[in-house]
C-alpha cells in the first residue's frame, strides 16, 4: 500500500464513522431517554426505570392511532405491490413513446416535498368529493408508497429473462400460473424489499397524512406529535424506541430471508 | 406421400413485424419420428416460424396441424409441443429434479408418478447423480440436457429445438449433437431444431429446410441438398462450391454450353441463349489434372494461388480471370506449389446449373 492509498483509506474511514456516529446518536439518546426515569429529556439518566413504557399501555389514543397506521401501512403497501407489479411489467416488456416519462411519473412521490404533495391530493379530493378519513389517506399512502414498489421491481424485471415465461407455458402453464409459479418466486427478494420499505415509509409518514387525519382518526406519528405537545415526556421515545425496535426485527428478517447486499443492490 | 403420415403440417404460415415481412407463406410438412433442420442465416424466419409452431407468436395467416388437429388458435399449453430454448431458460429457484418435474406438475400428474418419470428422463440424459443440485452451477453442457429431460418428460407430441448448441464450445458441441440424436431417437420423438449451423443440421438431420428471406428455398436429405441444391443461396450456405457466372449458348442433346470467363463449358439443362447462368461444382468432385477421354466433363487451365493443409484434406486455391476454384483433395499433388499453371476438370454430372443474376 503506497502512502496515498493509505491516507485515502483513512480518510474514508473516517467519513464512515462520522456518517454513522452523526446518524445513530438521536436514536441512541431517545432509546436512552426512553430508559431513563427523568419526566424531561435529561441526559446521562439518572436512573433507569420502565415507567415509560408502562404509561403506554394508559395512554388514551395511541392504541387507535397505531392499529390506523398498521391498517393503512398494509393496504397501500398491498396496492402499492399490486399496481407496482403490474406497471414495471408493462414498463420493462414493451417500448412506446413517453415510457422514461412514466418511470419518472410515478417515482416522483418519492421527489416531491410531502407538503406539495399533501396539498396537491387534499385539493383533488375536494374537487371529486371524496371526504371519507380512512378512504383518504390510504389513496395518499399509495401514492407515497408507489415509487418503492416501481422502482424496485422494475429493476428486477430489468434482469428477468422472459424466456422462463414461454418455457412454463410450453410445458402446459397458462399465461396466468405461468406468471405464478415462475415470475413471482424468482422476484420474491424484489417484491419483500419493496414490501419493507413501502410499509415503513407508509408508517412513518407525516407530512402527507396530516391533511387527511381528524380529531376522531389519526396515524401513530402524527398522534406522537399531539402527545409531544401536549405532554412532552419522554412517553413519546418509548414509542420511538419501539418503532426502532420493529425495523431492526425487519431488517434482521430480510437479512436471514435474502441477505441484505440483495436488498441494496435493487 | 401421404399426407395423414405428416405429424406436423404448417400450410401458408405468413408473419410480418410493422412493414417487414418475416415470413412469406411458408408450408412444412414433418413425418412422424424425424427429425428436420430448419437451416438459414439470422433473419431469415426460421425462429419465427419455431415460436409460431410453439403458439408463442401468432402467424397472421395460414394454419398449423398437429396429429391431424388444427391447432392454429390453441394456446401454447394446451399444444403438446416441447421446447428447448437457446439459453435452455432453466427455472433458476429449482433444482435440476424440480425443473424436470415443472410440467408435470403443471399438468397435476399423480405425484408417485412424478417422481418415477422425472427419475427416468435424468437418467436418459445421464443427469441422474445431479438431480438434488440447483440449476444455477450446471455446465453449459448438463443445463441443455436439463432442458431436453424437462421438455421430454411432458411426452410431448412434437420437439422444437432453438439453436440449442450455440452456448457450447465447438469441440462439446459435436459429442452433444450425436448424443442428443440418440436420445431424441430413443424416446422415437418428431423434432424440428433451428440453426444457422450448416454442419449442425447435415450431422441431426432426416431433412433440412433451407430457408432465406422468409421462404424454405428447398427441403431435402442432407445429401440431397448437398449434391442437388435446387437454388444458389441453397448451394452457398451449405457446403463450399466453386461458382462461375456465364452466359447460355446453344444446348444440343440436352446439354447446355455456357460461355464463361474461363472459356465455354457444358451443363445438363436448357437456357434461352444469351441468358444469364451461373454453373457451380463442389470443390471435392473436381480433379487435378487432364480429364478421363470416356467421361463427358469440363476442363479449364488456372494458377495455383493457395495451398491449405487441413489434416484430412488439403484445399488448393486456384484462380482464373477473377474467379477463384477451391478444390479438395486429401493430399498435396506432388510438383505442384503455388504460382504454377495446372489443368483442372470436373465430370459433366457433377456441373450444377443455376439461372444467374440479370447483371
Amino acid at each position: 500500500m503506497t502512502l496515498t492509498e493509505r491516507l485515502g483509506a483513512f480518510f474514508v474511514w473516517i467519513v464512515a464513522i462520522a456518517a454513522a456516529v452523526f446518524l445513530l446518536t438521536p436514536l441512541v439518546v431517545t432509546v436512552l431517554v426512553s430508559f431513563g426515569s427523568s419526566a424531561v429529556f435529561t441526559l446521562p439518566p439518572p436512573s433507569l426505570s420502565m415507567r415509560w413504557y408502562q404509561r403506554l399501555m394508559t395512554l388514551r389514543g395511541l392504541a387507535p392511532a397505531l392499529v390506523t397506521s398498521v391498517q393503512i401501512a398494509a393496504f397501500a403497501t398491498l396496492v402499492s405491490l399490486v399496481l407496482g407489479a403490474l406497471a414495471a411489467i408493462a414498463l420493462a416488456r414493451t417500448r412506446f413513446p413517453g415510457r422514461d416519462g412514466v418511470v419518472a411519473f410515478l417515482t416522483s412521490p418519492l421527489m416531491l416535498p410531502g407538503l406539495v404533495l399533501g396539498i396537491a391530493l387534499l385539493q383533488g379530493f375536494r374537487f371529486i368529493g371524496l371526504i371519507d378519513v380512512w378512504t383518504s389517506l390510504l389513496i395518499a399512502h399509495v401514492v407515497i408508497t408507489i415509487p418503492y414498489a416501481v422502482r424496485t421491481l422494475y429493476s428486477a424485471l430489468g434482469l428477468f429473462d422472459f424466456t422462463l415465461l414461454d418455457a412454463a407455458r410450453t410445458l402446459g402453464c397458462s399465461p396466468a400460473e405461468a406468471i405464478v409459479k415462475v415470475l413471482l418466486p424468482n422476484l420474491a427478494p424484489a417484491f419483500i424489499t419493496s414490501a419493507i420499505f413501502a410499509f415503513l415509509a407508509s408508517m412513518d409518514n407525516y407530512a402527507v397524512s396530516i391533511f387527511f387525519t381528524n380529531a376522531w382518526t389519526k396515524t401513530l406519528p402524527i398522534q406522537m406529535l399531539t402527545f409531544a405537545e401536549e405532554q412532552p415526556d419522554p412517553t413519546i421515545a418509548a414509542v420511538s424506541s419501539l418503532l426502532i425496535a420493529l425495523v431492526l426485527v425487519l431488517l434482521i428478517v430480510l437479512e436471514r430471508a435474502i441477505g441484505l447486499r440483495r436488498i441494496t443492490e435493487v | 406421400m401421404s399426407a395423414d403420415a405428416l405429424l406436423l403440417d404448417v400450410r401458408g404460415a405468413s408473419k410480418a413485424f410493422g412493414s417487414t415481412t418475416v415470413l412469406a407463406g411458408v408450408d412444412l410438412g414433418v413425418h412422424r419420428g424425424e427429425f428436420v433442420s430448419l437451416l438459414g442465416p439470422s433473419g431469415c424466419g426460421k425462429t419465427t416460424l419455431l415460436r409460431i409452431v410453439a403458439g408463442l407468436l401468432g402467424a397472421d395467416g395460414g394454419t398449423v396441424r398437429l396429429d391431424g388437429a388444427d391447432i392454429t388458435g390453441v394456446p401454447t399449453h394446451k399444444r403438446g409441443v416441447g421446447v428447448v430454448f437457446q439459453s435452455y431458460a432453466l427455472f433458476p429457484h429449482l433444482s435440476v429434479a424440480d425443473n424436470v418435474a415443472f410440467g408435470l406438475r403443471a399438468q397435476r400428474r399423480p405425484a408417485d408418478g412424478i417422481k418415477a418419470t422425472v427419475a427416468r428422463f435424468l437418467d436418459l440424459v445421464h443427469l441422474g447423480a445431479l438431480a438434488d443440485r440447483p440449476v444455477r452451477g450446471l455446465s453449459g453442457g448438463q443445463q441443455q440436457r436439463v432442458a431436453v429431460a424437462r421438455a421430454l418428460a411432458v411426452a410431448p407430441k412434437l420437439l422444437l429445438l432453438d439453436e440449442p448448441f450455440s452456448a457450447l464450445d465447438r469441440k462439446l458441441r459435436e459429442t452433444m449433437q450425436i448424443d442428443l440424436r440418440h436420445i431424441l431417437r430413443e424416446v422415437g420423438i418428431t423434432t424440428v431444431l433451428v440453426t444457422h449451423d450448416q454442419e449442425e443440421a447435415l450431422v441431426m438431420s432426416d431433412r433440412i429446410a433451407v430457408m432465406s428471406k422468409g421462404a424454405i428455398e428447398q427441403l431435402d436429405t442432407p445429401e440431397g441438398i448437398y449434391t442437388r441444391p435446387r437454388t444458389p443461396f441453397a448451394l452457398g450456405f451449405v457446403g463450399h462450391s466453386i461458382r462461375i457466372a456465364g452466359k447460355a449458348g446453344q444446348t444440343t442433346d440436352g446439354v447446355l454450353t455456357v460461355d464463361t470467363a474461363l472459356g465455354p463449358l457444358r451443363a445438363k439443362g436448357s437456357y434461352l441463349p444469351g441468358s444469364p447462368v451461373l454453373l457451380a461444382v463442389r470443390p471435392e468432385r473436381v480433379v487435378v489434372g487432364a480429364p478421363p477421354p470416356d467421361v463427358p466433363s469440363n476442363a479449364v487451365t488456372a494458377a495455383l494461388t493457395d495451398i491449405v493443409f487441413q489434416g484430412s484434406k488439403v484445399h488448393l486455391h486456384f484462380a482464373a480471370a477473377d474467379v477463384t476454384l477451391l478444390v479438395e483433395t486429401n493430399r498435396i499433388p506432388p510438383g505442384l506449389s503455388p504460382g504454377a499453371t495446372a489443368s483442372l476438370s470436373w465430370g459433366l454430372a457433377d456441373t450444377m446449373l443455376f439461372p444467374g443474376e440479370t447483371a
